[in-house]
């Protein structure tokens, strides 16, 4: 094929892009937002909190060892396991694998970086800094004590009067502005900086699985966002919505959270299996058999698992077909993770496979998660599920299918990855020695707990009378554990002794596999970028590396004198633009380090203090945006000889636009969670939902409210179509009009508000007035954005940073606009019309 | 620039799953609607009410799947431009075909308990 670049290249060209690159040393460190270095330190963070996880597990085991244990109190038990399963599943596994992708995609798809690093810097510390907060509750005596799926009432002010609860919902909260924050960076790197020619067909199985993974955050962790801010209002300002005698439903949280629940279970494997599928053909050195199939089953996984959270709840009186619809979806769920299953064993037996430590890994994640799934199906089984409910069985089923499917997975992702970012691979021999004691412990842990369970020892009790026959059960439980325990030592050793990131080398393509990542790279990762042929470019284009590394491809320097990488199109990656990409900066860690204390001092509510520091996280964040949307050069930069790309593009092709569409889904998905909970209020407490004797609001307050939204949406797309016309119009209007809109807005909101406070609907008073009131609240907080949005636009207007070819900052305020208008308005014509429809008032 | 053509190609890929999760939703609100409200004693056609509700709702997600297909078999669903992304469009067409495959086979399955299982306890 032709060559975009022609040879020799210019003696400074490289070391220029070595500069721009050029990590940061010593203390500045912390600033580092590409993400080789934030992808580690991510990974990092997130195996830390797998430990003291894992150690708050072998307390529990330990005090299970024996019966009638006296070593930790009931009260501080409810605590550890509460907090085991939370730090698990929010600190650990969701965190894991979202680094895990922040770590390799841009490596894989032939980028320099993902879209915004500095997102993802300010993502990571945010969680880092928050987890170790929340994690620290523990030695107060202050964490939360009532499952990692929170119930209530159990959790309600009533039953959980200290701050415990409220611990929770902090933690998580972290988790989900960095969960969300990875997915929009992820979905938009993954469609939008891959290499040239690597269109959809050729794109590696992991990015699919990763593709998949981050639309389901978007889909699946709005229902848990509204409900721990629901739970959070409920408990600070006695808004009843899980309070029966006020017309709440407790189970109003369960639908909640297990709509974002179960899908989380997937969300969990989906990237591991995606991992599985780059280990398997390298360690087999063969291509992945039935590559189509494999990504039917990603997709087909993402969707099908979202009809599954009612199994979850087979005990809560829901009616029995329902349950089945649930039960049928549980097994239809079964068949495309059963596709991928045997498209991995077809691979190792069509290739030679290599026994190395992530071969190991895998099979014992083959082994380990099929037990799983197999008590899966027993438990998908409603008259089984009603036997083994919240007995030790359930425990163990968990652990086989999140053991099995993420962690064997993720340690063989350890073991095969490492060499791109480390010095030195790990160890073979200390390898072995890993996965032997974990899969003997996990087995010997984990087994014994089905038998357990069904001798019927329930789950979260923390001790148990001589006389049931379960001691020694649970003895060999304990014994298990510390088996683990013992693995997860000696990997710990063995990344002692091998691990040496950050020196600027890496031990290279140890295992000869095929995908980009593992090209030669430093900092800026290739040195030019690659143009893609196949799904296993380094095995089919053996020339590649050497190519690459002489710079033949794309971008083999740094034209703008800055970071840069290549944006493409989203199904062929055909070169669109240019993108800049910003270096080290303080704003993100130190924005990051705000929002943490910002949630901390909600929780002890020092509220003054929390406003002052959530506006200094503000600031932080405005300090980086400010020098986004760069000055569009006239003339377009060579990215090769007669290749030329232009800087920062306008409308649907730039990677702005994305991100803010992937954030309005995240909306739109919080609003619909919030429809459901004000119609399904009405659904099963009709009769109290709404007392009889109150006065919906007359109608000229649905208008009103409704007028002003429009009104102030009309000044927005006013003020976009001056700044097309710019500079030949008079910049004042566009000012002007952005200047109005803020004002409409918030009246429409003030309006709303106001309606129904005059007809003495009040907030506490019922289930319906907190819902109505909700749908206030969830508008006032894009209010709030939006006038914060609104006057950044204004100050880029008026420092001249506003022009007909740089005004993404006008259109992305506009987009989000538009969408708060669109909510209101919804929101507005549900509550004002469906009680009236309904006959209720 | 060339976004448009990403989206109503995606669409149709996932067009399968989007109508079984349309029809999922249908009939999961059909049954809690009526067992809530104390419907679900009404016939129609000598038929239960949710029964034959639901039975409607998978005619038309079947029939919608089906049509898909054959669109998408007959190669008339959307394609890229340009005779370089040939192969790329194959590949999609050919995921939105087994999409919508396992797609009707999980709206059947959904829709055999509602013959077997009483709709409310
Ligand atoms: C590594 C060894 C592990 C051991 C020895 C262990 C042990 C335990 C035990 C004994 C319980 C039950 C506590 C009780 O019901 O009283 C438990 C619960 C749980 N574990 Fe683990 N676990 C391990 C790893 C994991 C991992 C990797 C995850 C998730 C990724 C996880 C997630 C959970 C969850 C969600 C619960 C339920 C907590 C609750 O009931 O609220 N565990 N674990
Ligand atoms: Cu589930």
């Amino acid at each position: 094929m032709e060559y975009p670049n022609s040879l020799p290249r210019p003696a400074e060209e490289l070391e220029k892009l070595e500069k721009v690159w050029e990590p940061p040393r010593g203390f500045r460190m912390f600033s580092a937002v590409n993400n080789n270095y934030v992808g580690v330190y991510y990974v990092g963070a997130s195996f830390l909190f797998f430990i003291l996880a894992g150690v708050l597990a072998l307390i529990v085991r330990t005090q299970l060892a024996v019966p009638e244990n006296e070593l930790v109190g009931h009260e501080l038990y409810n605590q550890l396991f509460t907090m085991h399963g939370t730090v698990m599943m929010f600190l650990f596994a969701v965190p894991a694998v979202e680094a895990m992708g922040v770590l390799l995609l841009p490596n894989m798809l032939g980028a320099r970086d993902l879209p915004f690093p500095r997102l993802s810097a300010y993502a990571f510390w945010a969680y880092f800094a928050g987890g170790l907060a929340f994690f620290c509750s523990i030695f107060f005596g202050l964490a939360p004590n009532g499952g990692w799926f929170m119930y209530p009432p159990l959790t309600s002010m009533e039953f959980s009067p200290g701050l415990n609860a409220d611990f929770w919902l902090l933690g998580i909260g972290f988790i989900e502005i960095s969960a969300i924050a990875g997915a929009i960076e992820i979905i938009v790197g993954i469609m939008k900086t891959r290499a040239p020619g690597m269109s959809l067909d050729k794109l590696p199985v992991y990015a699919w699985a990763m593709l998949v993974f981050a639309g389901m955050i978007v889909f699946g962790f709005p229902a848990v966002i509204l409900a721990t801010a629901l739970l959070e209002l409920e408990r600070a300002f006695d808004w009843p919505f899980f309070l029966a005698d006020r017309g709440g439903d407790p189970v109003l949280w369960q639908h909640l959270f297990w709509f974002f629940g179960h899908p989380e279970v997937y969300i969990i494997f989906l990237p591991a299996a995606g991992m599985v599928s780059m280990i398997v053909p390298a360690m087999a050195r063969t291509p992945l058999v039935a590559y189509r199939l494999v990504v039917l089953a990603l997709l087909a996984t993402g969707f099908l698992s979202f009809g599954l959270w009612v199994h979850h709840m087979y005990t809560t009186g829901i009616p029995p077909l329902s349950l089945s619809f649930f039960s049928a979806a549980s097994m239809a769920v079964a068949i495309p993770s059963g596709i991928q299953v045997f498209a991995w064993i077809a691979t190792f037996a069509a290739g030679r496979i290599q026994f190395k430590v992530p071969t190991l890994f895998v099979l014992g994640f083959l082994f380990i998660f099929t037990l799983g799934g197999l008590t899966g199906v027993m438990v998908a089984l409603v008259p089984f599920d009603w036997q083994a409910h919240d007995t030790y069985f359930v425990v163990a089923h968990l652990h086989y299918v999140l053991i099995g499917g993420m962690v064997f997975p993720l340690f063989a992702a350890f073991y095969y990855w490492i060499p791109i970012v480390s010095e030195r691979p790990l160890s073979e021999r200390l390898g072995k020695w890993v996965f032997w004691l974990l899969f003997i412990g996990v087995n010997v842990t984990f087994f014994t707990m089905h038998i357990t369970g069904l001798a019927g020892m329930p789950r979260r009790v923390y001790t148990y009378p001589e006389n049931v026959s379960w001691g020694a059960l649970n003895m060999v439980s304990t014994l298990g554990s510390y088996m683990i325990a013992a693995g997860v030592l000696v990997f710990v050793i063995d990344m002692f002794r091998n691990f040496r990131p950050f020196t600027g080398k890496n031990a290279g393509n140890v295992w000869n596999a095929g995908t980009l990542e593992w090209l030669p790279s430093g900092n800026y990762q290739t040195r030019s970028i690659p143009h893609v042929t196949s799904r296993e470019p380094l095995w089919d284009q053996p020339k590649l590396a050497h190519d690459v590394v002489a710079g033949r491809y794309y971008l083999p320097g740094a034209p703008t004198g800055g970071r840069e990488t290549i944006i493409t199109s989203p199904i062929d990656a055909r070169p669109q633009y240019l993108l800049k990409l910003p270096g080290s900066s303080w704003g993100p860690f130190l924005g990051a380090l705000f929002t943490a204390a910002f949630f901390m001092s909600l929780v002890v509510k020092l509220y003054m203090v929390g406003l002052a520091l959530g506006a200094l996280a503000i600031a932080m964040i405005i300090w980086w945006m400010w020098d986004t949307d760069p000055e569009t050069r006239d003339h377009p930069i060579k990215v090769g000889d007669e290749v030329e790309l232009p800087i920062n593009v306008v409308g649907p092709a730039s990677h702005s636009w994305w991100g803010t569409v992937v954030l309005i889904l995240v909306g739109a998905t919080l609003f619909t969670c919030l429809v459901f909970s004000y119609l399904y209020l009405w659904l099963v407490n009709g009769e109290i939902w709404l007392p009889e004797t109150h006065q919906l609001p007359e109608l000229v307050w649905f208008v009103v409210p409704t007028a002003l939204f429009l009104a102030s949406s009309a000044a927005v797309v006013f003020a976009g179509r001056q700044a097309s016309q710019l500079p030949r119009v008079n910049p004042w209007f566009l000012r002007a009009a952005v200047f109005l809109a803020i004002p409409l807005m918030m009246a429409g909101l003030a309006t709303a508000i106001y309606a129904d406070w005059h007809v003495g609907l009040r907030p506490s008073e019922s289930s319906y007035g907190a819902v109505v009131y909700m749908f206030s609240v969830v508008q006032g907080v894009y209010v709030a954005a939006l006038t914060l949005m609104g006057l950044f636009v204004l100050a880029r207007s008026l420092t001249g940073r506003l022009s007909a070819s740089r005004r993404a900052s006008l259109d992305n305020t506009a987009l989000l606009w538009h969408y708060m208008t669109a909510q209101g308005v919804i929101g507005l014509t549900l509550t004002h019309f469906f009680p009236r429809l309904m006959g209720l008032s | 620039m060339r976004e448009q053509t990403f989206f109503k190609p995606l669409f149709v890929t996932v067009s399968g799953l989007l109508i079984w999760a349309a029809h999922f939703t249908v009939i999961y609100a059909v049954n809690a609607l009526a067992c809530e409200r104390l419907w679900m004693a009404q016939r129609i056609f000598g038929m239960g009410l949710v029964p034959f509700l639901i039975l409607m709702a998978t005619l038309v997600a079947a029939g919608t799947l089906a049509v898909i297909g054959v669109l998408a078999f007959l190669n008339r669903t959307p394609s890229l431009p340009d005779a370089a992304n040939e192969r790329t469009t194959i590949f999609l067409r050919k995921v939105t075909i087994t999409v919508l495959a396992l797609s009707f086979v999980a709206v059947i399955y959904q829709t055999i308990p509602a013959f077997i299982v009483p709709a409310c306890g």
